[in-house]
């Protein structure tokens, strides 16, 4: 319970090395990190499981970020959670629709820096907590 | 000339003629009459009297006749030639030696001449154009490019042997008279293409555009321009079409774009794990010894990946421009592969499949280079495992004759479709299969594994079906 203090969040990398470094870095800062490897692992997680943040990568084999995006706002009917998606240039991802038509939060390029990742997931899970300190308080309060 | 020159007119020399006669006629006349005294004493001589002036006349008439005759002639011949069909041909020289008729005469003769020349001129400039004519026919029939010319309503008034081509038509009168979209028809499977081509006949006086004939680039791409005529020969409204099959160059376009996509992202990938765990690393400091260990053999890893991607691709940009050298040694191919196939055997085991090698005793050496035959067999052993799926089978599989050495790499995976299989081995094509597409790779093993069969003076040949499994066959000459 005490590593979720800090949140949750759900990473979404195809990319086994470099899920690890991500992982191991989120960790470090306390927060407690849930590793799918595939797009299609990450969309069996969020629908069985609550979390506070995802961050994915764009390129994946089978359900990529997008798809991810898409299954997570259309499918599973969540707006609230919020994504931080990780692209590359070059990439044909318009970002424009990827803010607007799935709530996208953050999109940072390839190769980031860790320290970039951890204030990203920092920022992000501190201005989610804030709106929803409320509706939050009160389900508690019920 | 100076004869001419010096004479009096026509008209003033009949005058003088006359009167010339008539006032001699006259005199002897009066002076016969004036030596006989007495007219009526000898009218025997009288008679003859009268008789001279007579004879002086008719002599006078027939000098102005001579006079006069080849004027009349010139007049003649000037009437009948004011009739519109006649040539100067018909005009007749006019055998005398008058200043008129000589002057007729030249006159005549230089028009006939100056009709000859224009005769051979003619006939030499009809020749000179005809084979104009000629050459720009044969021009249009031999331009690589499709070239139609339609009229206001878009309906073929020409077009060359490049436009049957394009169409597929053979029979080279059936297009003319039918209209440009009804003759594409056949071969645009593309609703949006006619319609382009629609737009185009209406729309401003110079167009380009570039057509697909079909979703897939593969099946065709025409870039079309069109011009409406100025020139009033050509008709009014009518339109110059000029028709390129641009499909390989924008199968090429696709290729290279497809290869910075790919080549960027294995850049990328390996850049952004370095980056991630030197950061890692430099800001940790509290991290295990074991587990810093760990991170520095990512990097090390990671940064191979690097390097050996850079490699792959300086060889196939050098085998592109041709510089590339093959050094020859002596090579004991079944000790080689066995290296190249146990260096793959963590790979193909992590998949659960089985990788076999079969090498027939005694088999005949080769000469070659080692590490590049090395890199071939190793990309299409490497390409076997990754595109076949876990539980598969790869066998690497020997074969010779006399003159040839075959290793086959066959595989249980994914196969290759038709399509595909035309255009494997062309530099960072990657198969438009899924299931290809979702696994990492930069298009340029194959391509790779190719030139080094060709510099071999071998080749490299592929059999597959989809579905059921690919066998890659490296054939190299012997001795």
């Amino acid at each position: 319970m005490a590593e979720s203090v800090n949140g949750r969040i759900l990473v979404a990398e195809d990319n086994k090395v470099l899920g690890d470094v991500l992982r191991f870095n989120l960790e470090r800062s306390g927060f407690h990190v849930t590793l799918a490897r595939t797009g299609d692992a990450a969309a069996k997680l969020l629908a069985g499981e609550s979390y506070d943040l995802m961050f994915t990568d764009i390129e994946m084999p089978g359900m990529n970020g997008v798809d991810l995006c898409r299954y997570l706002r259309f499918e599973l009917g969540n707006s609230d959670l919020p994504v931080a998606i990780c692209s590359a240039r070059g990439l044909e991802v318009d970002e424009q629709e990827m803010r607007t038509k799935y709530g996208v939060a953050e999109i940072i390029f390839k190769p980031f820096s860790m320290r970039e990742l951890v204030a990203l997931a920092s920022r992000l899970l501190n201005s989610s907590a804030a709106t929803d300190k409320q509706p939050l308080d009160a389900s508690t309060a019920e | 000339m100076s004869k001419a020159k010096n004479a009096l007119s026509l008209a003033y020399r009949l005058c003088g003629q006359h009167l010339l006669f008539a006032t001699i006629g006259l005199l002897s006349f009066v002076g016969i009459i004036a030596m006989l005294g007495d007219p009526t004493a000898r009218v025997d001589l009288m008679f003859l009297a009268l008789l001279v002036p007579i004879a002086l006349f008719l002599a006078g008439s027939f000098f102005i006749k001579r006079s006069v005759d080849s004027v009349s002639q010139v007049e003649r011949q000037l009437v009948s030639f004011s009739a519109p069909d006649l040539s100067i041909e018909t005009l007749r020289q006019i055998p005398e030696s008058t200043p008129l008729a000589n002057g007729w005469n030249q006159l005549v003769s230089r028009a006939q001449q100056q009709e000859v020349w224009n005769g051979v001129e003619r006939r030499l400039s009809e020749t000179i154009n005809a084979q104009q004519v000629k050459r720009l026919e044969a021009i249009f029939q031999q331009l690589p490019d499709g070239v139609v010319l339609c009229d206001e309503r878009g309906i073929i008034i020409e077009c060359n042997s490049a436009f049957h081509n394009l169409v597929g038509n053979t029979d080279s009168n059936a297009l003319v008279g039918q209209s440009l979209l009804e003759s594409i028809k056949p071969i645009v499977q593309y609703p949006k293409a006619l319609d382009a081509l629609e737009q185009m006949l209406h729309g401003p006086a110079n167009q380009v555009c570039e057509l697909r004939l079909s979703d897939r680039i593969e099946e065709g791409v025409w870039r079309v321009s069109m011009k409406r005529a100025s020139q009033e020969t050509l008709g009014q409204g009518a339109t110059v079409w000029s028709l390129r099959d641009v499909t390989q160059s924008q199968l090429a376009e696709q290729a290279r774009e497809q290869f910075v996509a790919t080549a960027t992202h294995e850049l990328r990938t390996p850049l952004a794990n370095i980056r991630a765990y030197a950061e890692t690393l430099a800001t940790a400091t509290d991290i295990q010894v074991d587990q810093q260990l760990d991170f520095f053999n990512i990097i090390n890893n990671e940064a191979t990946r690097l390097a050996r991607f850079v490699d792959e691709l300086l060889n196939v940009s050098q085998m592109e421009a041709g510089a590339i050298t093959v050094q020859t040694h002596e090579i004991y191919l079944d000790r080689l592969l066995t290296e190249l196939v146990e260096q793959q055997r963590p790979l193909s085991v992590d998949k659960g499949q089985s990788l076999e090698l079969l090498v027939p005793p005694k088999i005949p050496r080769i000469r070659g280079d080692k590490d590049k035959l090395a890199g071939a067999v190793s990309n299409l052993i490497g390409n076997a495992i990754k595109y076949t799926p876990n539980g598969g089978t790869v066998k690497v599989r020997v074969e010779y004759d006399p003159s040839q050495i075959y290793i086959h790499v066959e595989d249980t995976g994914f196969g290759i479709s038709k399509e595909d299989l035309e255009r494997l081995g062309s530099k960072f094509y990657r198969s438009s299969d899924e299931r290809v597409q979702n696994l990492s790779g930069n298009g340029l093993g194959l391509a790779f594994a190719q030139e080094v069969a060709r510099l071999h003076g071998g080749r490299l040949t592929i059999r597959s079906e989809i579905n059921v499994g690919s066998c890659f066959t490296l054939e190299l000459p012997t001795g």
